[in-house]
């Protein structure tokens, strides 16, 4: 009888050894699990504590000064960032001032404003446009764009606040429109019957009531649009012309911080130079620390912002306004990327043959033999691969690790810290990646590894860090979105936290994290300023070891849009940028089909 | 008097039928109480008349529904015949208590401005006239401006039956007004519904024998296949023959 209650079962001894092994594993596995998440708190600490310490010279007397000053001639040996940080701070505001409205006239237009055909397709769209790797965006503009610009108005080159502003427009509107249409998806349908039923119009119910709701949504989108726009670096770079200057008219040049630090690592200025580039790094990690604090500070705020009282003043007309702002919207974004795709298909095409990947090499040779291609993207296409790959291998098991302990097994203030550094991290620009690689590199030279140089490793390294807030958010979502019940069944059952998470739990959420994988590869795979400052050159060739210069199919891309000597290299610019989409779109289609098929529950 | 004729009315979702070819006279007052198994299509036969199956994806309709607004016999589906307008005549209580995110007199001023474009101070009047019609008036008038969200289950019930009454609709729909309801809760709209019947029409779906018992003047039994059939009000008071319907229906 005793025997048959002992929750140790019969046979004592040898099943409390079994037992305590089976703990001791658990609590293992768990360590590993919380040192995975604190992995994201070192990263954002790294990066904060190198940008800091590079930045230390500055407070010698007078160099802050020198830095905070509107006059950027390294030759004379001034280093001001002042011009750099309101042009950074002028393309972002006026590119949201572009894309918000859009977005909202997206987000009414999906959400019952518009037709339900078109409201589906338009939805699509959007998504796919998440997908536009921004270089492809860069080149496809600046020779459809920036010479409209040149020929529209006089006195301007083309390269201006005008033209990177109207193309940052258009890749941080899938940001705005997603987090719009995912609030009005919350309570629009909730009031559709309600409101319906009480003889109102759908536009009513949408402007009216579900809306004013938004609040919070509305902020956080116009937050989240703006931290992408300030931390973009591909499209300021191509588009701006990037002129140290602070720009007088829209046609002007102007350079953003994050195009400035590309700009001076890449031409390799003198060391005096570093110290200013770091300042600006500390910036940028600050606005995007600031977007984050205020985001969180909307999230904790009440839920639901009281209503004020509509039926006082019913202003007149804001349904027409709002209806007109939807079709707007959904006619001139769809035509714009039309524009920019099309004109990509258009000269992209053509160049598809086996010589855009192999030039003259015959393609078996260069796959099997390894022989070397000139004219051709195949070493790119390795390169990328090879870069994707290794980043992957990096940031996968630390990110899915990661995100399994923040939704199953953190609590307290650790988690709550790990939490805000993945959020932060996620926030950070790429370049401020890329940046943190160059100063590893920097630091290592000067301590034990004087040859140290950036490479395929590096770069790999810098993009998992990228990528890794994806994967941990990735994972936590699809965790936490799978019912509460399923962990009180498993514990009902008298499985441990750990047997749950693996048998049932992470089973249950497959498809959710499969999706986020396959979006940080989207991502990887698209990202140039990253690689820009770690590594990436042109015409390295095939990879050959990990600490050797590489080659990768965004930066092909940018080099040879600015670059090109001949036609036919601008040929392979097109064809480079038809294949990344290609690539990039094709795994993005993959994440929003894996995502879509995730189990919920009642399915 | 007549107030909804229903002919030959077909509703399916997705392909999927719910109602086929269904007929129903409703008489003017009532209440009219329709009974019957759950999935049976009461609930989408309600929103056939005001129309409000439209707002579901995937819905398609055919047949004719007549209602008599303004003392003359208006085709819910016909071309000239604008839903909003439809919906402002014929009001709708749901089965769970449905308020607007709004304060509790915004929930009826708000559709009175926006849907019936009234003026402020016939909206004023009507907020007050129709919480008390609704029995609410006394337990709302400190906290009008109060989220109607802070409300009880029963206060927001009441409040969605006041919002509809502040239309001044011809017909009012209930789709089991009380299903969400504790006894009492229930029992004070049931007395208020018999109240309405005398300056309403009312159609009740409701799943309760005792409930059609107590409230219902006519009845009607909707049954897979969409076969409507009265029952005569005697067999609800004979023990027998409702013990027999109970047994039919559940």
């Amino acid at each position: 009888m005793a025997d048959a209650l002992s929750l140790n079962g019969a046979s004592g001894g040898n099943s409390s050894r079994a037992r305590f092994q089976a703990e001791a594993g658990e609590r293992g596995i768990r360590a590993l699990l919380s040192g995975a998440a604190g992995t994201s708190v070192l990263c954002v600490a790294g990066i904060l504590g190198f940008l800091a310490w590079f930045s230390l010279p500055l407070l010698q007397p007078g160099q802050l000064a020198a830095v905070l000053s509107w006059t950027w001639q390294p030759t004379s040996g001034r280093f001001g960032i002042l011009p750099m940080a309101v042009g950074s701070l002028l393309l972002a505001s006026s590119a949201m001032l572009l894309a918000f409205p859009l977005g909202l006239g997206l987000a009414l237009f999906v959400n019952g404003l518009g037709p339900r055909v078109l409201a589906k397709h338009l939805g699509a769209l959007v998504r796919l446009m998440s997908g536009v790797p921004t270089v492809v965006y860069g080149l496809a503009s600046m020779f459809l764009l920036v010479p409209l610009v040149r020929a529209s108005f006089t006195g301007t080159s083309g390269f201006s606040w005008l033209a990177a502003m109207l193309v940052l427009a258009l890749l941080v509107l899938p940001t705005v429109t997603l987090v719009l249409d995912g609030q009005l998806r919350l309570v629009a349908p909730e009031l559709r019957l309600t409101t319906a039923a009480l003889g109102l119009s759908e536009a009513q119910s949408l402007v009216r009531l579900a809306l004013p709701q938004c609040g919070q949504g509305l902020k956080a989108a116009a937050a989240l649009g703006f931290g992408r726009a300030i931390g973009d670096t591909l499209i300021a770079l191509m588009l701006s012309g990037n002129a140290a200057q602070v720009p007088h008219s829209p046609l002007d040049s102007l350079r953003a911080l994050t195009a400035h630090i590309a700009l001076v690592l890449a031409t390799d200025s003198q060391s005096q130079a570093y110290g200013s580039l770091f300042a600006c790094g500390l910036v940028l990690f600050g606005v995007s620390l600031a977007v984050n604090l205020g985001l969180r500070a909307l999230r904790r705020g009440p839920r639901r912002a009281a209503l004020s009282a509509h039926s006082d003043r019913p202003l007149p007309g804001l349904e027409t306004a709002a209806t007109g702002l939807a079709w707007a919207s959904a006619l001139l974004v769809p035509a714009a990327l039309a524009a920019l795709l099309g004109f990509l298909l258009l000269r992209g095409l053509p160049t598809v043959s086996l010589a855009l990947f192999f030039g003259d090499t015959l393609p078996l040779d260069a796959l099997l033999h390894g022989a070397p291609v000139f004219d051709g993207l195949w070493p790119a296409c390795l390169g990328t691969l090879w870069l994707v790959g290794l980043a992957a291998l990096f940031a996968v098991p630390v990110g899915l690790a990661g995100g399994i302990h923040l939704a199953e097994f953190a609590t307290g203030r650790a988690a709550r810290l790990a939490a805000f550094c993945v959020d932060l991290l996620a926030g950070v620009p790429s370049i401020l990646m890329g940046l943190f690689g160059f100063a590893l590199i920097l630091l290592l030279r000067r301590t034990f590894w004087p040859s140290a140089n950036t490479c395929l490793l590096l770069s790999a390294l810098c993009l998992a860090l990228l990528v890794l807030p994806y994967l941990v958010s990735a994972t936590r979502a699809a965790l936490a979105g799978l019912p509460q019940e399923l962990r009180l069944t498993c514990a009902a059952l008298g499985l441990s936290r750990w047997q749950a998470v693996r048998r049932v739990l992470l089973p249950a959420a497959r498809q959710g994290i499969l999706g986020g994988v396959v979006l940080a590869l989207g991502r990887a795979t698209e990202d140039t300023a990253v690689i820009l400052l770690t590594g990436v050159v042109a015409g390295a060739g095939r990879p050959g070891a990990l600490t050797d210069k590489f080659e990768a199919l965004p930066f092909t891309i940018y080099y040879l849009a600015a670059e090109h000597q001949t036609p036919q290299e601008l040929n392979l610019a097109f064809g480079a940028a038809l294949t990344l989409l290609a690539l990039t779109l094709a795994l993005f289609a993959l994440a929003r089909r894996l995502s879509d098929g995730a189990w919920r529950p009642g399915t | 008097m007549t107030a909804i004729v229903i002919r030959d009315l077909t509703v399916t979702f997705g392909g999927r039928p719910v109602l086929c070819g269904l007929n129903l006279d409703v008489a003017q007052g009532g209440p009219t109480v329709l009974l019957g198994r759950s999935g049976s299509g009461k609930t989408t036969l309600l929103r056939a008349i005001n129309r409000l199956n439209e707002c579901l994806p995937g819905y398609e309709t055919s047949g004719s529904v007549r209602v008599r607004l303004g003392g003359e016999m208006v085709d819910a589906y016909g071309a000239d015949t604008r839903p909003e307008t439809l919906r402002t005549r014929v009001g709708m209580v749901f089965q769970t208590p449905n308020p607007l995110p709004a304060g509790i007199a915004e929930n009826i001023t708000l559709p009175l401005a926006l849907a019936h474009g009234l003026p402020k101070a016939e909206i004023a009047a009507r907020v007050e006239a129709s919480f008390r019609e609704a029995g609410l008036w006394d337990e709302v008038k400190d906290r009008l401006e109060a989220p109607a969200a802070s409300l009880s289950g029963g206060q927001q019930q009441r409040l969605c039956l006041a919002r509809a009454l502040a239309a001044r609709p011809e017909v009012l729909l209930l789709d089991e007004p009380t299903a969400s309801l504790d006894y009492q809760a229930a029992q004070g709209i049931e007395e208020l519904l018999l109240e309405l019947a005398s300056r309403y029409t009312l159609l009740v779906v409701s799943h309760g024998l005792n409930q059609a018992r107590r409230l219902a003047r006519d009845v009607f039994v909707l049954r897979e296949g969409s076969a409507l059939e009265a029952v005569d009000r005697e067999l609800l008071s004979d023990p027998e023959g409702f013990s027999h319907l109970m047994d039919e229906l559940f």
